[in-house]
């Protein structure tokens, strides 16, 4: 009677209910925010910009297809995320690159950056950013964006806006209009500085609250006050706080990068300092390093950061004081 | 359009469940019932019958140490005395009782049978023999019989109307339908602790009416239908202004949790109108967002239930005692409901989530929409990763296994199952 029945129902453990949004979606998500910035990268820079973006992703997913097969993990190929990833590194890349570095750079940052430390969720550092990194270090004369964008003509002066602020000091603002900075009208890789199309994306993706505020948000803050504390110490050399946040890549580095979900905190508090550190970060580099856009080193140091960072944890409600966690 | 509806409603956003806003409906006639005579961890009765005796509803079946009793919930002959898998899969002795149609036991005689006239019986005394246990330590994990000799002084005694789950409407629906004999409960309440603040929690649109009603009670306080303003030790919490973990029961901080069920039971029990033999349980079902809400005889098995609401369950994939959030799936629709199951939620084949258990990406999601604030991210990825130790460390019995962080990992990461996990492991 009670214990023989006559069938059998499926069991599992609660909660039964599932939101309906998985790993595919946010990544999807992710690309729909970078799609205004991809399509204006395509309207600005002609074929050579869906060349770059298009032989990325192809490197990307072929690698993680490849990588998949020879170590299988549960960080599969279909989840979209060598796409996004891939997206990120094409914005960075100057529209000539060939493709033999697109193809080391995806190299590195699927295989080494990606899955060699296990796939989506526990690399350690941005692995776009790792590439990037590599491929500056590797072949610097290639990332010369000024060079590479001898053959366009924006009506403005082609040169890369940290590059000339730089070397002629903060005066040298003025020679931009911050119209076309906002634009993205400056010299730069294929999307990183499209700054207006890549606020709207990442407006975007803060309202549907797929990336935290706190990020971004402190990011930009960290960077405008350091910006700020320069250029009362050194008005001549350093240039003003708005000019430094619409060139180069900051607004890409604040809403995509140092938002990127496994390499940045989770808890409110970690993501403000987090946010903050990595605007102060890039704005010593470009006052004090050898690169005029740091964006790629400012990301790689604070994702070291990120672990320690995290352990600042909000109280569990109704435990008593913690003590060793 | 769904896409669009799920992308931009907020991540902790459990969907909403309606009443039906009919009257709860009676199902008295089971072929058969199976009352179980123990509730692990918390009681186990002696049985008073033997396979073949006749029993009559009413009738003291089984009885603890202490005095406690259990009932027959229908009248009718002992099949037999045998083992079954209750709704927590333990397996417990039980009284299997099939249904003739004799009248049931007078509540005097139900007294004298158990030693105690009712005039004479203190009022512990009429709650034991009438099967009703201590209301004060449910519901908790460290409920032992034997704690509660005397009522322990309770400082704040909050009466739940609102159920926990989307999908349960039982307790509202109770205090709509029984307003005389709430505020009878309410009496008796402070004659027991009459020093308490009384608080009552209802669904917003009852909230007016049940100032005017219950004059006799301190406070109303409103619940709104989202499921993360219901969860009860949250609730109880907001109510009475002091947290008490799950570790921990209620009665330790002075504070009492009842039910209106469990209420109208008492004042049943103290009046001498029924021992505790029903339960009210709400049938709710994946597809319409609609529910029914029926009152059965304790050890109605879920089968009966959805036959006599013509739900047949071939129809579905999935049943679930409670209720989407924290109900306990069955295997067999042959579990008989007992004292501490509220609701049934059937899920057919197309509802059943997949169970794809992809990596964690630390997006966060669980850690947000934690009530108590856990490290759901790094917890579940310990466990995982069998490092218990490592997990326990971050308070992981704490939990109120709410579902939320489950419910909104895109990675659809079993992280209740997790810290369940990790919470039942040996040290």
């Amino acid at each position: 009677m009670t214990n023989d029945m006559s069938r059998k129902y499926s069991v599992a453990s609660s909660p039964h209910w599932r939101y309906a949004f998985t790993l595919s979606n946010v990544q999807r998500l992710w690309l729909l925010a970078l799609a205004p910035a991809m399509v204006a990268s395509i309207w600005m820079y002609g074929w050579h910009a869906a060349r770059v973006m298009g032989l990325a992703v192809f490197f990307a997913v072929a690698f993680d297809a490849l990588a998949n097969r020879v170590i299988p993990s549960k960080d599969s190929t279909a989840n979209y995320s060598s796409v996004t990833l891939a997206i990120i590194l094409a914005f960075m890349m100057p529209y000539d690159s060939p493709w033999w570095l697109i193809l080391v750079g995806s190299f590195i940052m699927i295989v080494v950056g990606k899955k060699l430390f296990g796939g989506t969720g526990a690399y350690p550092a941005h692995p776009a950013m790792l590439a990037f990194a590599m491929l500056l270090v590797s072949w610097p004369g290639r990332f010369d964006y000024t060079r590479s964008l001898l053959a366009i003509d924006w009506g403005t002066k082609m040169v890369e806006p940290l590059r000339l602020v730089k070397t002629l000091g903060g005066g040298a603002e003025n020679t931009f209009l911050w119209q076309d900075l906002l634009m993205g009208h400056q010299v730069a890789g294929i999307g990183n500085a499209l700054v207006l199309y890549l606020l709207i994306g990442g407006l975007f993706l803060m309202l549907i609250r797929r990336i935290p505020w706190q990020t971004p948000l402190a990011f930009l803050l960290g960077h405008v006050c350091m910006a700020w504390i320069l250029n009362l110490v050194g008005p001549g050399e350093f240039a003003s706080p708005l000019f430094y946040v619409l060139s180069g890549g900051t607004v890409f580095a604040a809403f995509f990068l140092a938002t990127e979900y496994t390499t940045s905190p989770v808890n409110p508090i970690p993501r403000l300092l987090y946010g903050f550190l990595g605007g102060l970060l890039l704005m010593l580099i470009r006052a004090f390093s050898n690169y005029s856009d740091g964006v790629v080193f400012a990301i790689l140091l604070i994702n070291l950061g990120n672990p320690l960072l995290d352990r600042i944890r909000p109280k569990v409600w109704g435990v008593e004081v913690t003590g060793n966690a | 359009m769904n896409l669009l509806q799920a992308i931009f409603k907020p991540i902790a956003h459990v969907p909403k469940y309606q009443s039906d806003g009919a009257a709860i409906r009676d199902i008295t006639d089971p072929e058969y019932v199976v009352i179980p005579l123990e509730y692990p961890g918390q009681i186990l009765f002696k049985p008073e019958v033997k396979a073949g005796d006749t029993v009559c509803q009413n009738q003291i079946i089984g009885r603890s140490s202490l005095g406690s009793c259990v009932h027959a919930s229908i009248s009718g002959v002992v099949k037999e005395i045998k083992t079954i898998w209750t709704v927590r899969s333990f397996n417990v002795p039980a009284v299997v009782i099939e249904r003739n149609d004799q009248p049931p036991m007078s509540m005097d005689e139900m007294f004298e049978r158990y030693g105690q006239p009712f005039e004479s019986a203190s009022t512990i005394q009429k709650l034991r023999a009438s099967g009703v246990i201590s209301s004060w330590t449910t519901p908790g994990r460290f409920h032992l019989e034997a704690d509660v000799d005397e009522y322990p002084e309770v400082k704040h005694i909050v009466i739940k109307g609102v159920n926990e789950e989307p999908t349960i409407f039982a307790n509202e629906k109770l205090l709509e339908e029984n307003p005389k004999m709430i505020v009878q409960g309410i009496r008796l309440l402070r004659d027991i602790a009459p020093r308490a603040v009384i608080s009552l929690t209802a669904p917003p649109r009852l909230v007016e009416w049940a100032k005017q009603q219950f004059p006799d009670l301190t406070r109303v306080v409103g619940i709104g239908d989202e499921y993360k303003d219901r969860i009860e030790r949250l609730v109880v919490s907001r109510v009475t202004g002091a947290y008490v973990p799950n570790t921990m029961p209620y009665r330790e901080k002075g504070i009492g949790v009842l039910s209106v069920e469990y209420l109208l039971t008492m004042v049943d029990a103290l009046e001498r109108t029924r021992p505790f033999i029903t339960k009210c349980v709400t049938v709710a079902s994946c597809h319409e967002s609609r529910s029914v809400t029926v009152r059965i005889p304790l050890g109605t098995p879920i089968k009966t239930i959805l036959d006599r609401l013509n739900w047949p369950s071939k129809d579905y994939a999935r049943i679930l005692v409670g209720g989407p959030m924290k109900g306990i799936a069955q295997y067999s629709d042959e579990t008989p409901l007992t004292k501490s199951s509220h609701g049934l939620f059937l899920m057919t084949d197309d509802c059943v989530p997949d169970e794809t258990v992809l990596t964690c990406i630390n997006c966060g999601c669980c850690t947000k929409v934690c009530p108590i604030n856990l490290q759901v991210h790094l917890i579940g990825r310990y466990v995982e990763y069998n490092m218990i130790e490592e997990a326990r460390r971050y308070h992981v019995e704490a939990c109120n296994e709410c579902g939320l962080c489950a419910y909104c990992c895109p990675s659809h990461r079993p992280l209740v199952q997790l810290i369940r996990m990790c919470n039942q492991s040996e040290k």
